[in-house]
């Protein structure tokens, strides 16, 4: 790929509707994680340090966070930072101000991490890095009081998108690879998912009676790995779609039978199984959160059209 | 009047892309951030080398565990240092925006699960009552608080080598059961670790072990 290509392929423009509708549904699910918390009574015990009555051995680590070295480690810090990350979540998810409100989540999020790096998993990391970007985006300008204000924004640049379906497929791919357990292959009888399904910390149920469907069990542990691993073909997917006036048999066959849709389809099912059967939070909804990335705005309008003439 | 000369902000953005790639590109390689001799000892890590090394050894490498180990050790170390090299410069980056790219999900499912219990008892030699055992309908007390993900990181996180969150949070469990039942005056918070095997092969009890008890008694917490 030249130079000239490259900057042509981060240079385009699309409705940023999609990347509003993604920024609407990750404000809402960490939204919902953060009220879930108040509910529970965990605000002054997840981030506060211990001396103040917490969890977290904050002075004890190196370095100490940012927060607790400019603030006091009180309960009213922890209950003031989780303020400040509630009412930026609800601007970022309305859409006022969003470049800084999206800049305040991260960080506080980053903070929080900090404070309590157990209770800060995977998911987290990843809405940093998808919150971070929609941050650099237009979204707010778009389904959000940003657009009221400054302006509506039906073209923006489409980069942002483009890098959260790059996210999402590295993201995909390296969790694939990196299952290297024997469980995961036939030496260890595809047993994985019956392992983690047995698992108390993880299993939303008890799961006992599995060993009946042990089969079943092996099936989804093959096809989550055959998920995974096949998002590595996703870029390639989008390469050939980019273009699909060259040459080629394999291109022409991903240009017709659109096994992104397939793909994607598995991905919904993969997360909806694990939100009935694993106790993993929010999870599976922050990353169904993501999926409109894989829809073109195109597409989106084409689709919203076809309704309204069916009506 | 001439036309306006082209815009410098697409090649701009488009290299900063390029580095932002390149950099979270080499985050994702699943390379070991750092390494510790003991995770190795751990029962899982030796359930799994053993099964490896049995592999080895039946397609003609004849290798036995502690060898594997050894290997495994030696270039995990230094991957480790390859990554410290190229990484580190960056990490105070990572580290403040909280960003990273690290996906090992369920790289090793633990066939060496830890069920948390949580009991209490009313009298110095009274019997143990269980209030909490994950997973348990009949002991569900605090349910939706010790299975909220961020509380169950901060305990199934801990249960090789536990540490100060650990004891602060079997504290804070103990705390609330004195307080929402005056007659409770002691309270002890422990794993119950056991062996999960694939159907068809035999139970194993021999590991089934009461791990990293912490016993709380009223006069310790209620001060």
């Amino acid at each position: 790929m030249t130079w000239a290509r490259w900057v042509q392929l981060w240079d385009r423009r699309e409705d940023p509707v999609i990347l509003a509708i993604i920024r609407i549904l990750v404000a809402g699910v960490l939204l919902y994680d953060f009220l879930w918390i108040q509910h529970l009574g965990l605000v002054e015990a997840l981030f506060t340090p211990q001396e103040g009555g917490g969890f977290p051995d904050v002075y004890g680590r190196s370095p100490v966070p940012e927060l607790y070295r400019m603030l006091p480690g009180t309960a009213g810090t922890a209950f003031a930072v989780w303020t400040v990350m509630v009412v930026a979540l609800l601007c970022f998810g309305v859409g006022f101000l969003t470049p800084l409100a999206g800049l305040i989540v991260v960080f506080t999020s980053a903070q929080l991490a900090m404070v309590l790096p157990l209770g800060d998993r995977g998911i987290d990391t990843l809405l940093r890095n998808v919150v971070l970007i929609l941050s650099l985006s237009s979204c707010g300008r778009r389904l959000g009081v940003d657009g009221v204000l400054f302006g509506v924004r039906r073209l923006a640049p489409a980069w942002p998108r483009h890098l959260l379906i790059l996210q999402l497929a590295t993201m995909y791919f390296c969790a694939g690879i990196q299952k290297t357990a024997l469980s995961w292959g036939p030496l260890g009888g595809f047993s994985a998912l019956f392992l983690i399904l047995q698992d108390p910390a993880i299993a939303a149920w008890r799961f006992d009676w599995l060993a009946r469907w042990y089969p079943l069990t092996q099936l989804a542990t093959v096809g989550t790995l055959i998920f995974e691993w096949s998002a590595g073909l996703v870029p390639l997917v989008y390469w050939f779609r980019d273009t699909r006036t060259a040459p080629g048999r394999l291109r022409a066959w991903f240009n017709t039978a659109r096994p992104l849709r397939i793909w994607v389809a598995l991905g919904v099912a993969l997360h909806v199984g694990i939100a009935c059967t694993m106790s993993l939070g929010i999870f599976p909804w922050a990353m169904l959160a993501l999926y409109p990335a894989f829809v073109h705005p195109e597409e989106l309008a084409r689709a919203l059209r076809a309704r309204l003439r069916a009506r | 009047m001439s036309a306006a000369a082209p815009s410098r902000w697409p090649a701009v953005r488009a290299a900063g892309i390029a580095a932002v790639l390149f950099v979270h590109g080499l985050a994702t390689l699943p390379l070991p951030h750092s390494m510790r001799r003991a995770s190795f000892d751990e029962p899982v890590a030796q359930e799994e080398l053993s099964a490896q090394a049995r592999l080895l050894r039946r397609i003609g490498v004849n290798v036995t565990t502690e060898e594997l180990v050894d290997v495994m050790f030696r270039s995990g170390t230094a991957w480790v240092s390859v990554y410290n090299a190229v990484l580190k410069p960056l990490e105070p980056a990572f580290r403040i925006t909280g960003t990273g790219q690290s996906w090992g999900l369920f790289t090793y499912p633990d066939t060496f699960p830890h069920q948390l219990i949580v009991e209490v008892r009313s009298s110095k030699s009274g019997p143990w009552v269980t209030l909490f055992a994950g997973l348990d309908p009949e002991h569900r007390w605090m349910r939706d608080v010790l299975a909220y993900r961020r509380v169950r990181g901060v305990y199934d996180g801990q249960t090789t080598k536990p540490g100060a969150s650990w004891n602060n949070l079997t504290k804070w469990l103990a705390r609330r059961a004195f307080t929402e039942d005056p007659a409770v005056q002691a309270v002890r918070i422990s794993f119950r670790r056991f062996h999960t095997v694939k159907p068809g092969e035999p139970p194993d009890t021999t590991v089934e072990a009461q791990r990293h008890a912490r016993t709380w008694a009223r006069a310790q917490v209620m001060r």
